[in-house]
């Protein structure tokens, strides 16, 4: 069992226990769960993991994230990237994939959906706190996502799973950091994604029917 | 303040009033299907449904007897609740049936929704985000529903695991670590509870012979290992029903629920002495025990106090050691005579 009890239920945020356990989840899928152990080892954490609907500190997200980096011997920021594509492309991880297709039909209609999704999230689970995402044209196909990020760890995984879900719609898009990003605009960070053909390739068939098949983490 | 405000009727062509209601139909003033929205002909795809009667598509409920074209004039208005009738799916609809405009054009217009049945409606007929109206909160009613799944069955997950911890605590907290045994604290709880239920049972309380020279000769390994083997007997004597615990360095109680009868208990006992007083082996030594046992047969009816349980079978258990040990006997009145 998570050695979750004592230390972090009291200040910390489920945000956390659902980023920790993807991590988790990508870890074990990607690179075993030889590996994943030895990461909860070197940060002395339970060999146990984490539980996604317990809140946890920012900070064990952190010291799991280095630890992965040098298990693994990338940056964090990739590491959290792929966890983002990861949620979204991996076949037994099917539930934040088709509530993020409930957006919209088409890559661009999802990508405006996304302001509504911190109150989306909140009507499912209450406790979660989500940024405020905000998305404003800035030119023919060209969008910026500024997100007023109070986890900026999730930054990264945001992007990973904006990619992911461009493949999901077989969209073409170009995600990139948006340099023009003035500190002063209350945003932690922001996105330019470019939208270069909505029908690029097949995309992913989505049911609106759910699969009798329950996720498992 | 709007009454002399002149509202000219709303006219739509037929591809508009689609967009804005697919799951309507426009009947004549028979109650015949003139047209209808696209959604709505999915439901009896590949019937068509022009010129097909309004009561052979759905039932509704609280009408009695077939719908009649005269009875649409007496339901306009009033929130509706429909039966789709197709043999493979009986849905439940939502609807409004109201009057067209114009005193030339004679019919109605009737919008139908899916209530409750949303997601049945959307698995049965894969129904897509673009059979329903912009405006329709169908796409978040689904989203709602699966999110919520998604939620409860991590918290289902969460409650698992949780579960699986606490008994897993309760039985490390609850077991001899030695000889996987139940410790003094599960022997008193299952005591406790049989006498609170007024189950009737025996208790035997056996205290090894001999025990502390094996200690002090061979060491404590070969204690730990006597120990041990003592536990395999006892489990071996016993039934998954009863409770077999060590309650002391080399004290053991078994509790055995429904056995009351003396001989029974004494057979019990005897047996598990005998096999204890065979030689265990241990590595190239021998170590020789024995074991006395004090019993107690606890009937129904009774509702004994379970410190005066332990403390009879205490007296029995020593009233045998000093006859002689290696013997088992029967908790017996006179002998807290003696013994006070």
């Amino acid at each position: 069992m998570p050695d979750m009890v004592a230390q972090e239920t009291i200040e910390g945020s489920v945000m956390y226990g659902l980023l920790l356990r993807s991590v988790q989840a990508y870890l074990r899928a990607t690179f075993g769960v030889a590996a994943w152990a030895r990461v909860l080892r070197a940060t002395g954490r339970s060999p146990d993991g984490f539980e996604p609907m317990l809140p946890y500190d920012a900070a064990v997200l952190t010291s799991i994230v280095a630890a992965c980096a040098d298990e693994l011997g990338r940056a964090p920021d990739v590491i959290l990237e792929d966890v983002g594509t990861f949620l979204v492309a991996n076949p037994d991880h099917q539930s934040l994939r088709r509530l993020l297709r409930f957006g919209g039909a088409t890559y661009l209609e999802f990508l405006l959906s996304l302001e509504e999704l911190p109150d989306r999230a909140r009507l499912a689970l209450p406790d979660l706190e989500l940024p405020e995402i905000t998305i404003t044209e800035t030119g023919p196909g060209q969008y910026r996502l500024a997100c007023g990020c109070s986890f900026p760890q999730l930054f990264p995984v945001a992007v990973g799973a904006l990619r992911a879900m461009a493949d999901e719609y077989g969209a073409l898009v170009l995600i990139d950091p948006d340099l023009n990003c003035s500190p002063d605009s209350g945003a932690m960070g922001a996105l330019s994604v470019q939208l270069l053909e909505a029908a690029h390739g097949e995309g992913r068939r989505f049911d609106l029917a759910q699969a009798e098949v329950r996720d498992g983490w | 303040m709007d009454g002399d405000m002149t509202v000219p009727a709303v006219r739509l062509e037929t591809p508009v009033l689609d967009r804005l209601m697919p799951m309507h139909l426009v009947l004549d003033g028979a109650g015949r299907v003139m047209s209808h929205g696209a959604t709505l002909g999915r439901l009896f795809a590949p019937r068509r449904l022009a010129g097909v009667e309004f009561a052979e598509l759905v039932e509704i409920r609280g009408i009695s007897g077939r719908l009649q074209a005269g009875d649409l004039a007496s339901l306009c208005g009033q929130k509706l609740r429909l039966v789709l009738r197709r043999t493979d799916a009986s849905l439940r609809l939502r609807g409004m049936i109201l009057p067209l405009a114009g005193p030339d054009r004679a019919g109605w217009i009737v919008n139908l929704s899916f209530g409750i049945d949303l997601p049945r409606a959307v698995a049965q007929l894969h129904l897509t985000d673009a059979d329903f109206a912009t405006t329709d909160l169908a796409m978040e009613l689904l989203y709602l529903a699966e999110a919520n799944a998604a939620v409860t069955g991590e918290l289902r997950g969460l409650a698992l695991r949780l579960e699986g911890a606490r008994q897993q605590a309760q039985e490390e907290a609850e077991t001899d670590p030695l000889t996987g045994l139940r410790n003094r604290r599960a022997c008193d709880s299952v005591l406790a509870r049989l006498c609170r239920e007024g189950t009737p049972f025996g208790l035997m309380h056996m205290d090894l012979d001999y025990f502390k020279a094996v200690n002090d000769t061979l060491g404590h390994a070969a204690g730990d290992h006597v120990l041990t083997h003592v536990a395999a007997v006892l489990k071996a004597s016993s039934r998954a029903q009863d409770c077999i615990a060590r309650v002391g360095g080399d004290e053991f109680v078994m509790l055995m629920p429904e056995i009351t009868d003396p001989s029974a208990l004494s057979h019990i006992a005897n047996r598990v002495i005998a096999q204890l007083t065979r030689p265990i082996p241990f590595q190239e030594h021998v170590c020789r025990i024995s074991a006395s046992v004090g019993y107690v047969s606890v009937v129904s009816g009774e509702m004994p106090d379970p410190a005066q349980i332990m403390a009879n079978a205490d007296i029995a258990l020593y009233a045998a050691k000093h006859a002689g040990r290696g013997r088992a006997l029967q908790f017996d009145p006179e002998m807290a005579a003696t013994a006070s």
